[in-house]
């Protein structure tokens, strides 16, 4: 087998049959097809987990090479290892059930992760602050959705007028949902049309050299 | 220039370090001395809180998947909090799994059963809730685990073989549930679970995200807890105190602040604009 076959089109076809076969145990219930999209989909599961081991071993790789080559920040990249691999020891020594591997992540790792998504707050107010302008009518339409939903969803809203509280619910219930309802028809209609080019090979999947994915 | 700015000016310009420390301090102050402001319950919480209460039986076997790591949880944990106690009570059995990618999902339910079960001895680890931590394949995963249970776990987080759990010995698949409880943005449970099998699902998820689930709570595919609010609301409900309601005064005085501060942000361009009307 040649190498292009193996790097263009095999993909493609390992690609076609299980989309077929995906798409046929939906339709069609016959045992022997089922049986074959069941045992794919637990593979789903195995190539799943090894696609995060891959990972793993391409952020150690990617940061040992910065940090040998003291490329800008490498401390940073050395202080990574330092904390990936203290984990992983105390992980596999104590067990993920212990008390001192809880510790690094609710002493440490929780703490962190809060904080970052925490400062996103700090930075909406900012922005809240210089960037949403009410130029248009449709900025002031947007503005007025905003402020029902943000009183609506703080406890204090129905107290200052009990009325809050049911037009918050009206904005969520309808003209968010009407609006939501046409967002997901129009993406599973999205989802079925690409699926199908990229089974028919219209569409390339990031195999071909300079391909993006989903480019047609 | 800027002795002629005028104090609707200078409102409209202020110097964002200002702002950052107002929001640190309206969040700091009501954790200090709670206001104690009331939480009314919402009708779509009351719901998902009944549901529970008339479908689940003894012995029930109930599911609880996260789908996202500790970012969301201040938002999330209350209502997640409320719901164990509230399965306990039932004397529900409960199974923990996780999709999302990365380990400190494990460190929620970890939480989350240091918290309830592991102090109530009359629930055993094994016989009565068991951690499956984490799977891969999202979506497929799912859709594999209602159809075959074993396919995706062979044995739980902490190594044990299914066949050494007590409880594995009532679940094959979706059927062997009585309902999913999803924290966090995978449909699949709607798909595969409630569509698919017909089994009960429960969302709960950050306020930001719930439109996404809105089409399929108005069809009646759902049951929805949205945002801190919401969990709070819970919390009342289930009846134990916990940190949801607390949180609801920082959260109030939050919003507000926001609103105010977009108010105060467009006061210099609606008079720049008033100005140049009347030249």
């Amino acid at each position: 087998m040649s190498t292009r076959f193996i790097r263009r089109d095999l993909p493609y076809v390992i690609l076609a049959v299980f989309g077929i076969l995906a798409l046929l145990s939906y339709y069609i219930a016959i045992p022997a097809i089922e049986t074959m999209a069941g045992t794919s989909r637990t593979w789903v599961v195995v190539v799943g987990a090894f696609a995060v081991l891959l990972g793993a071993f391409n952020v150690v790789r990617t940061h040992i090479v910065r940090a040998y080559q003291k490329k800008k920040d490498y401390w940073l990249s050395a202080w990574l290892l330092f904390i990936y691999f203290s984990m992983i020891v105390v992980g596999l020594s104590a067990g993920t059930g212990s008390g001192q591997y809880k510790w690094m992540y609710g002493a440490m790792y929780t703490p962190l992760a809060q904080g970052v998504v925490g400062t996103l707050g700090l930075f909406l107010v900012s922005a809240a602050y210089r960037a949403f302008k009410i130029r248009t009518i449709e900025s002031l339409v947007f503005f007025l959705g905003f402020f029902l939903i943000a009183v609506r969803q703080a406890s204090i809203g129905p107290l200052l007028w009990p009325g809050f509280e049911t037009i918050g619910n009206w904005v969520t219930l309808w003209p968010s949902t009407g609006t939501m309802r046409a967002v997901t028809i129009g993406l599973a209609i999205g989802t079925v049309a690409l699926a199908l080019r990229t089974l028919a090979r219209y569409e390339r999947i990031g195999l071909e050299e300079g391909a993006m994915v989903g480019g047609g | 220039m800027a002795a002629s700015e005028s104090i609707w000016d200078k409102l409209g310009n202020l110097d964002r370090r200002i702002l950052f420390w107002a929001i640190v301090l309206i969040i700091i102050i009501p954790l200090i001395h709670p206001l104690g402001l009331p939480v009314t319950v919402s009708e779509r919480v009351r719901e998902a809180y009944n549901f529970v209460e008339k479908a689940v039986k003894p012995r029930d076997i109930a599911l609880i998947d996260l789908g996202t790591g500790l970012g969301p949880m201040p938002e999330t944990m209350p209502g997640l909090l409320a719901m164990t106690r509230q399965l306990m009570r039932l004397q529900a059995r409960i199974v923990f799994t996780t999709g999302y990618i990365s380990p400190e999902a494990v460190v929620v339910i970890e939480t989350v059963m240091d918290q309830t079960l592991r102090k109530d001895p009359k629930f055993v680890y094994g016989e009565h809730y068991v951690n499956f931590g984490w799977y891969t394949g999202g979506g497929t995963a799912i859709r594999r685990l209602a159809s075959s249970w074993k396919d995706v776990f062979t044995r739980d987080w902490y190594g044990t073989p299914n066949e050494r759990l007590p409880i594995m010995k009532d679940i094959t698949g979706a059927d062997s549930f009585r309902l999913v409880w999803h924290v966090g943005p995978e449909i699949a449970w709607i798909t595969y679970w409630k569509l698919g099998k017909n089994v009960p699902v429960l969302v709960t998820y950050m306020a930001l995200n719930i439109p996404t689930y809105l089409p399929y709570y108005a069809a009646g595919d759902i049951y929805l807890l949205g945002g801190q609010r919401e969990s709070a609301e819970y919390e009342i409900l289930v009846g134990v105190p916990g940190p949801g309601v607390p949180a609801m005064d920082y959260q109030s005085l939050g919003h507000l602040f926001v609103l105010a501060v977009v108010v105060l942000g467009n006061l210099g361009h609606i008079r720049r604009k008033l100005k140049r009307g009347t030249q």
